[in-house]
């Protein structure tokens, strides 16, 4: 990327200010947990104590400091949503550029299972998927003698099955622009010179692609955060005593009543994944404007 | 404009001011059926009781009395029971309720095109279970017998202290067979099911409502004082509690609906009724798998939980501990104290098993499926496992169907269960860890377990019963242990004792619908 | 266009079919089965079952079948609520889920729009940047903490509307609100964006030199323009909006067809399961075919205009 590319993000006010927010929650999630006196797992005495000086942001019904918990989760929310958007990443650019590339009936056929996996329910396909994959993918980490792995296996699953669910819109996006692409006159000239095909699409096509794809990914992190929530709000979010941001909300959601409410359970995590979410739709955005001349103005 | 056609659509059917039901309830989810024989779940349960009565029914503290039978024999054997239906016994419908009606439905129940999830509950009946299975095709052979319209004659293969019990359980209900032959399985619906409960069914919306009416040709009517009845099909605990709170809802009765989060507030408030009931909380062990099959292993597992943690600062409502697997509180048996929490003598244990401050043990995995506060229970027991014996648990939190899944297989090490009486006696406990039932999901036999509890069926005196099966739950708890007991679970109803009454809070958890009624005028 | 439109008609049902193919291996393949109870079932009564309800035999050879049926226009039966087909189950609930939905769909079209005209009307003024905050915290937080929170405060502080329920016209407004709002925010961002672009076209600034009120300016002349892409956004919106919403249906409890999706899924209902999943299909492509024909005839408007 050049260096008029980032002076020109870096003049965008609203990059410069989401780039900042989400480099202190990512600090925060690295860090955090390591400062913390309390680990994310450790049952401690208070039961329900509310934000205080022993605990910034109160406890849990099982005496744990909801400030760690929040800040592990965000180490598991912003992985999780990272991943997940990596994952679909490289399945959507590759599916999309081989389809626009070699187009014809291979593009046709390639699109028409597009429209399918389109036409399921994003929530069934991608609950279907994490159940069907799951023992599958414990047996494949002991076979492959990393039975220590297996405990993480639900988390790996977790970011393939909802990257495996987002890939769709990005397949399609690049097709598109790869079909246009390949009638470019340096594509042209680059075939002429009898370069192969591989050789074009990494040199040719792919750089042209960047700018989409660095806006795409960071409007699909939220996206993926947030689907990540509801699998949690489900009961089929991250494994405990793992907690994501999702977990932390969904089980904070029943403090919303008339009754008797613990706020904090709720306030500390929703907090910080509505401003990180924020933050990087801002920034997408903001990516948008700097590299889409049209609509910058 | 769409709009307009579809808010037709949506709301027709439904007076704009529909009149507010005597009582209306939370039932949890909503009944996959109405079939007395199909159904196996407790909002199933306790709709299909309001709707129909075997020869015996409960009252309102769950004691077995008279139903559409209004008096009985049992000859001196204990295996012979002769059943004088009432003369006043219709169904809803008018038609007269016969002895026949009882025989065809049983009949219907173990037939196994019905697929019946519960039959085994008939097969007290002698000959029961080889017609069930196929062995026999004949029903007339079976143990049930049609004397006159009014008389009915049941033979047992063995005396069963239980039986009247079961009498008053869903398998053994009359249905209505000639609707049934009429209408297929759309017999249950609104303006087709023939009940011979003390109500009938007149609205049945999916996700929405079930609303019952007083039926007229019931034998004891005039004694049914709450004329409608709602129940609300919702099994979103917040939801529930929303609806109750605001009025919406009068009653509920599943511990479920009451959101865990607010318990420590709710336990204070009068409208909050906490009893215990006949179910356990506990942990299996897969005998089957390496090093579940060292009974010191299990044994030092099950003292190392500390179970007062459990129920004093998770599930928060009095639950007992729980030592034995069968509950307190059925009378007559006096349920074996069970191994101590005692983490010196685990620790011992487990170093005689041959892993001393749990060096060398291999890492586990914990299964739990996530309903109510299973996620915080084995939360504490991993923390406490770790702390107690130095072993390494892996928590594996499965979706339902898949977790019934790996159980059935055996695929797990050590995983959550729950089990709930189906009749108060302590055989429908101790009838689930016999080799090679079904519900054992362990792996775990035992010679002598089979043949104290065989023997115990075939006792008529109930002390000399009641002590071999003792003997038999101590192998279970004590002994070999296959098995790690909890707690035993509490119900929690909700409702305003000033407003409702007929609700007597009893261990078997059936509350009749009949026997309640509004105090003071209608809401 | 005539003849892509013929085309796509007449590709519906194959697209249908593979999806109803490909859920139904799915949920095959997933592990535990519609049978699985609390209580086990004694193996002659699986089989009987799985007889009943057309579970036996090889996968491909089940697949076949149900095919067949489907292609008839028959979902089978549920295998979770043993006495309903699935068509019943969808004939009483997807009308709730459509009733809800359509106001839902009214209200986040309606209110977006307007919002973002506002908000590109005020373009780098204090009433912009509020408006996108909003849209943003919309769409950044999960619909099962915002159902709550507008009961919290219509419900229970306010007592404007009851918790939930269904059948009244006063139970229909707050989860038709929760519904549309994370909707309203997007479509709020999209009409922005469209509108700064129109805005600073040509015929506008003819339109307001010539001295045509500015609300007429926004409203009509920039807003036809940028309604495109909105228009476009509306095929798959509708057909998500009107299949019902798990979240918002659980915690208002209206008895529509959106628990469906995923409750069928864990309970490995696989019929059911197969059906709401074609019913979205369906709407979808109905949908996205209705916004086509919609987007050309809009574009050739504004193109003769």
């Amino acid at each position: 990327m050049d260096r008029a590319f980032l002076r020109r993000c870096f003049a965008n006010r609203r990059i410069s200010v989401s780039v900042a927010i989400l480099a202190a929650v990512a600090l925060a999630a690295v860090i955090g947990p390591w400062l913390s006196p309390y680990s994310h797992d450790q049952l401690g005495p208070l039961r329900f104590a509310g934000p205080g000086a022993v605990h910034w942001g109160g406890t849990d019904l099982l005496g744990r400091d909801v400030m760690t918990r929040a800040l592990m989760g965000a180490r598991i929310s912003l992985l999780v949503g990272l991943f997940g958007a990596v994952v679909s990443l490289i399945i959507g650019v590759s599916y999309g550029a081989i389809s626009g590339y070699v187009g014809g009936k291979t593009d046709a056929m390639m699109m028409r299972l597009v429209d399918i996996l389109y036409s399921i329910p994003r929530l069934v396909f991608v609950i279907v998927l994490i159940s069907v994959l799951d023992l599958q993918v414990r047996a494949a980490l002991v076979r492959l003698g990393h039975p220590e792995w297996a405990p993480q296996a639900k988390f790996i699953l977790l970011f393939a099955g909802l990257g495996a669910v987002q890939w769709l819109a990005m397949a399609r996006i690049v097709r598109g622009q790869v079909l246009s692409l390949k009638e470019r006159q340096f594509v042209l000239a680059a075939r002429a010179l009898g370069q192969g095909h591989a050789a074009i699409i990494v040199r040719h096509i792919l750089p042209n692609l960047v700018g989409i794809v660095i806006v795409y990914l960071t409007l699909t992190i939220p996206v993926v955060i947030l689907e990540e929530s509801l699998l949690s709000f489900l009961g089929l979010g991250v494994q405990p005593p793992m907690a994501s941001w999702g977990t932390l909300i969904a089980q904070g959601a029943q403090t919303i009543n008339p009754v008797k409410s613990y706020w904090w359970l709720l306030v500390v995590p929703a907090a910080a994944m509505a401003l990180t979410l924020m933050a990087l739709n801002f920034l997408g955005d903001g990516l948008r404007d700097v590299l889409d001349p049209r609509a910058r103005r | 404009m769409t709009a307009g056609t579809l808010a037709v659509l949506a709301f027709s059917g439904c007076g704009a001011a529909r009149e507010r039901a005597d009582l209306v309830f939370i039932n949890g989810v909503e009944p996959e059926s109405l079939d007395p024989a199909i159904i196996s779940g407790q909002p199933e349960g306790r709709l299909v009781m309001a709707l129909f009565e075997g020869l015996t029914s409960r009252d309102a503290a769950g004691v077995v009395g008279p139903g559409m039978a209004e008096r009985w024999e049992v000859s001196p054997d204990g295996r012979e029971y002769t059943f004088h239906i009432r003369g006043g016994a219709r169904w809803s419908n008018g038609d007269p309720l016969t002895a026949q009606d009882f025989v065809r439905s049983w009949e219907r129940t173990l037939n196994p095109l019905t697929t019946s999830p519960y039959s085994e509950l008939l097969f007290s009946v002698d000959g029961a279970e080889d017609y069930a299975k196929g062995k026999l095709t004949d029903f007339s052979k079976v143990g049930v017998a049609v004397v006159d319209d009014r008389t009915l004659r049941v033979r047992l293969r063995a005396p069963t202290p239980y039986f009247l019990e079961l009498c008053a359980f869903q398998t053994h209900y009359p249905v209505h067979l000639s609707s049934i032959e009429r209408y297929g399985i759309d017999w249950i619906k609104p303006g087709k099911l023939v009940s011979n409960g003390a109500y009938r069914l007149v609205e049945w919306r999916i996700n929405d409502r079930i609303r019952l009416e007083a039926n007229p040709h019931y034998w004891r009517a005039a004694s049914v004082r709450l004329k409608t009845v709602e129940a609300l099909p919702i099994s979103q605990a917040t939801t529930a509690f929303n609806f109750y709170s605001t009025g919406l809802a009068d009653l509920t009765l599943d511990k479920g609906v009451v959101p865990p989060m607010l318990l420590d507030e709710l336990r204070k408030r009068p409208d909050c009724h906490i009893a215990p009931v006949l179910a356990t909380y506990f942990y299996r062990f897969n005998v089957t798998r390496k090093p579940f099959d060292d009974p010191r292993v299990r044994r030092a597992f099950a003292m190392a939980l500390d179970k007062q943690f459990i129920v004093g600062r998770i599930t928060r409502n009095g639950e007992p501990a729980a030592g034995s697997f069968t509950p307190p509180g059925i009378r007559g048996y006096d349920p074996p104290r069970g191994l101590p929490h005692d983490p010196d003598a685990a620790r011992r244990l487990l170093a005689e098993a041959g892993y001393p401050g749990g060096s060398g043990f291999p890492p586990f995995g914990l299964l739990f499926n996530s309903t109510e506060q299973d996620e915080e229970i084995a939360v504490a027991v991993q923390d406490l496992l770790r702390r107690e014996l130095g072993v390494r648990v892996e928590l594996r939190r499965q979706e339902w169907k898949v977790y019934l899944n790996s159980l059935n297989r055996l695929d797990f090490d050590m995983a959550r269960s729950t089990w709930v009486a189906d009749y108060p006696d302590p055989n429908t406990f101790l009838d689930c860890f016999v080799t090679g039932r079904g519900n054992n999901r362990t792996g775990w036999s035992n010679a002598r377990y089979d043949s104290l509890l065989d023997a115990s069926n075939r006792t008529l005196d109930p002390a000399a019963r009641f002590g071999l099966m003792r003997r038999a739950e101590e192998i279970l708890v004590e002994g070999d242990v296959p098995i790690a007991p909890v707690y035993h679970y509490v119900g929690v109803k909700l409702y305003d004792a000033r407003r409702i009454g007929g609700i007597v809070l009893n261990p078997i958890d059936e509350y009749p619908i009949r026997e309640m009624y509004r105090i003071g005028g209608p809401p | 266009m005539s003849r892509g439109v013929l085309m796509r008609v007449l590709g519906a049902p194959i697209l249908l079919l593979a999806v109803a193919c490909l859920t139904f291996v799915l949920m095959r393949a997933a592990p535990g089965g519609p049978f699985d109870r609390e209580k086990q079932i004694p193996e002659q009564i699986l089989r009987q079952l799985e007889q009943k309800y057309k579970l036996d035999g090889p996968v491909y050879d089940q697949m076949g079948r149900y095919l067949w049926d489907v292609a008839r226009g028959d979902l089978r039966l549920s295998t979770q609520y043993r006495n309903r087909t699935v068509n019943e189950l969808i004939a009483q609930t997807l009308p709730v889920s459509m009733m809800l939905g359509a106001t839902a769909f009214a209200i986040a079209v309606m209110g977006g729009s307007v919002l973002g005209i506002c908000a590109a009307a005020a373009h780098n003024r204090p009433t912009d940047y509020a408006l996108m905050v909003l849209a943003l915290v919309g769409v950044s937080l999960p619909s099962f903490i915002l159902g709550p929170l507008l009961m919290l405060v219509f419900s229970f502080w306010l007592g404007w509307f009851p918790v939930g329920g269904w059948g009244e016209l006063r139970q229909l407004w707050l989860p038709a609100f929760a519904l549309s709002l994370p909707y309203m925010a997007y479509i709020t961002r999209l009409v922005r964006v469209s509108m700064l672009e129109v805005l600073g076209e040509d015929y506008v600034r003819t339109a307001r030199s010539k001295g045509v009120p500015e609300g007429r300016v926004l409203f009509v002349h920039a807003f036809r323009n940028a309604a495109l892409p909105l228009v476009s956004y509306s095929g798959p919106l509708a057909a998500n909006i009107l299949t019902g919403s798990l979240v918002v249906e659980t915690i208002f409890n209206v008895p529509g067809m959106g628990p469906f999706f995923v409750n069928s899924v864990l309970n490995r209902d696989v019929f059911l399961t197969g059906g709401v999943t074609l019913i979205y299909s369906a709407l979808l492509v109905a949908f996205n075919l209705l916004v086509d024909v919609a987007y050309v005839w809009l574009d050739r408007r504004i193109r003769l205009d």
